[in-house]
């Protein structure tokens, strides 16, 4: 443990949520501590190219990117009161107010903070299938970090699969890139309405690059696919063929007597984002499963602030609604940080609160009109046979799953007990959302009776060394 | 160096400096600023590791470093390539 004075305020999270409510905190005039995992800040939607990249035509730059250097350049304009630590990962948190974290550089450091903001983003939701663990089957996030930040193609023939407007867009990308799009595969219905366009075009950036690149898929020939799912993904030692098939309208059950197999060597899986809660959970804060945010999520009042004073969560990381409503949540949380520190007066930070929070309840009916169209159905949990494998780590199958349901598990808990499932490095990301889609399929309990598998820290995998450092 | 099959974009973007892995004793070519399953995608290598239990293949997944399923040996350490910076002379193979 250091001897350091505690940080008036560190951010976990260097994506939308974590830079909008560092910059709040600092333009209040609160000196802030802004911590990621990656080595520049950005997050996975703003994510910039490696270093060591060089832009030779701008155009190549998207508007993601661009979206990300208006946000970051408003960061960089307070640099004097901002420390900013990239490549640091945070192991824990220790009393609501001791962040661990650990960076390849310095080791493992105890850092104190007298106000906590978690911007911890969310992850591909894991949906379980035959073939899914072939190499050759990527998440739609994986998909274009490899296009747009590597600058490779992950395949030559692929299938996208899954749903929302992100598919669209990593269609689009993978189109764009000279990879040969066969099919999308949308779950839901189109989220392309005019009605819907029209509302969203201003606000919502991810459904208007989505209209756009629905319009170039038409214009392509791509097939877009709705109701339909990807049903199993075949190959030795990787994907070489890929059978899909229609989908019921209401509750996503497979009909697999209609499926039809094309040669693929890509297959992208996007069925929306699971919020990455650990770090709240470890500090104490209550958590709600609301599925319409992505499934488990801390309870927050209208400031941001969890049920553990001084502790604020935002973005993806606290309920999934995208990059807009991330960088405005940020915003609200920054400011209320700068207010219980006694920087700013309550009328100023009200003040301040007052157009982000108008811009949240604008957003508000576009985000609930998405949401009705992809929260994920209960047919999700049929696409996985018996001998599917749900947690990739312990390599813990379906069959196991429902044997653990049959001897008597109630719970995920019980299921981790019974069969390791969730044990592994990943610490149950991606097994938890599945293994309760298929515990709550075989005993009709709610999901949130299924309960969590409960994070321990380090929350990422460190070497004894680094512990020890 | 062999390039058998390349899925790089060029044009547009410039890559790093040229480096070689060398990925179960082959040489392989990679740009700095790359990561390593970057780089294997790059030549066609999808296949990372060979899962303990049951042997099945495994590939880079969630590309983000959440999911470990692109844990290699790397260097001698057990890594996830896609959080991985590429480095000349880096030692690359399967790990359990």
């Amino acid at each position: 443990m250091t001897g350091q004075a505690a940080w008036p305020l560190v951010v976990v999270g260097g994506g939308p949520a974590g830079i909008a409510a560092a910059t709040e905190a600092v333009r209040a005039g609160l000196r802030c501590l802004l911590i990621d995992e990656a080595p520049a800040l950005g997050g996975q939607i703003y994510r910039q190219l490696p270093r060591e990249f060089r832009v030779r035509d701008a155009r190549v730059r998207g508007r993601d990117e661009r979206r990300g250097d208006v946000l970051r350049a408003e960061l960089a304009s307070f640099a004097d009161r901002v420390e900013v630590r990239c490549g640091t990962s945070v192991l824990d948190v220790v009393d609501g107010r001791q962040v661990v974290c650990s960076s390849p550089a310095g080791g493992t450091e105890w850092i104190s903070a007298e106000r906590l903001i978690l911007a911890t983003g969310a992850y591909d939701r894991p949906v379980p299938f035959p073939g899914w663990t072939l190499p050759g089957v990527i998440t739609a996030g994986g998909a274009q970090t490899l296009v747009k930040t590597m600058r490779v193609r992950p395949g030559e023939r692929a299938v996208v699969a899954g749903t929302g407007p992100l598919l669209m867009v990593v269609a689009g990308q993978l189109h764009r890139a000279g990879v040969r799009v066969l099919a999308v595969l949308e779950a839901g219905r189109s989220a392309f309405t005019p009605g819907m366009v029209g509302r969203a075009w201003r606000q919502w950036g991810l459904l208007a690059d989505g209209a756009r690149y629905r319009l170039a898929l038409a214009r392509a020939g791509i097939p877009v696919r709705y109701h339909h799912a990807v049903l199993a993904a075949h190959g030795d030692g990787a994907v070489e063929s890929v059978a899909y098939g229609p989908v019921g309208p209401a509750d996503w059950r497979p009909v697999r007597q209609r499926q039809v197999r094309v040669d693929a060597d890509l297959l992208v899986v996007g069925y929306g984002f699971v919020p990455s809660v650990e770090l709240c959970e470890l500090a104490g804060c209550r958590l709600e499963y609301r599925a319409r945010l992505g499934g488990w999520v801390p309870v927050r009042d209208e400031t941001m602030q969890t049920t553990v004073p001084g502790v604020f969560a935002a973005g993806d990381g606290a309920g999934v609604a995208g990059s807009v409503v991330a960088v405005e949540e940020g915003r609200v949380a920054g400011i209320t940080a700068a207010e219980q520190a006694g920087v700013i007066g309550a009328d100023e930070a009200a003040r301040r609160r007052s157009r982000p929070l108008r811009r949240l309840r604008a957003l508000a009916g576009v985000r609930a009109a998405l949401d009705d169209i992809s929260y994920p159905r209960p047919g999700l949990a049929e696409l996985a046979t018996d001998a599917t494998l749900v947690c990739r780590c312990e390599e813990v199958t379906r069959a196991e799953v429902q044997g653990a349901v049959a001897e008597g598990a109630r719970d995920l808990s019980a299921v981790k007990l019974l069969t390791r499932l969730g044990m592994g490095a990943c610490q149950g990301r991606n097994c938890a959302p599945s293994g309760a889609a298929i515990l709550c399929a075989a005993t009709g309990c709610g999901s949130a009776e299924a309960g969590r598998i409960n994070p321990r820290p380090p929350v990422k995998p460190v070497t004894l060394g680094a512990l020890a450092r | 160096l062999v390039v058998w099959n390349d899925h790089r974009l060029v044009g547009a973007v410039d890559r790093g400096w040229p480096v070689t892995l060398l990925v179960d004793g082959e040489p392989v070519p990679a740009f700095e600023g790359e990561t390593v399953s970057a780089a294997l995608l790059a030549i066609g290598r999808r296949g990372l590791r060979v899962a303990p239990r049951l042997g099945g293949p495994r590939g880079m997944y969630c590309g983000i470093g959440l999911c470990f399923e692109c844990v290699m040996s790397i260097d001698g350490q057990r890594v996830r390539a896609c959080q991985t910076p590429v480095r000349d002379g880096m030692l690359v193979g399967g790990a359990p």
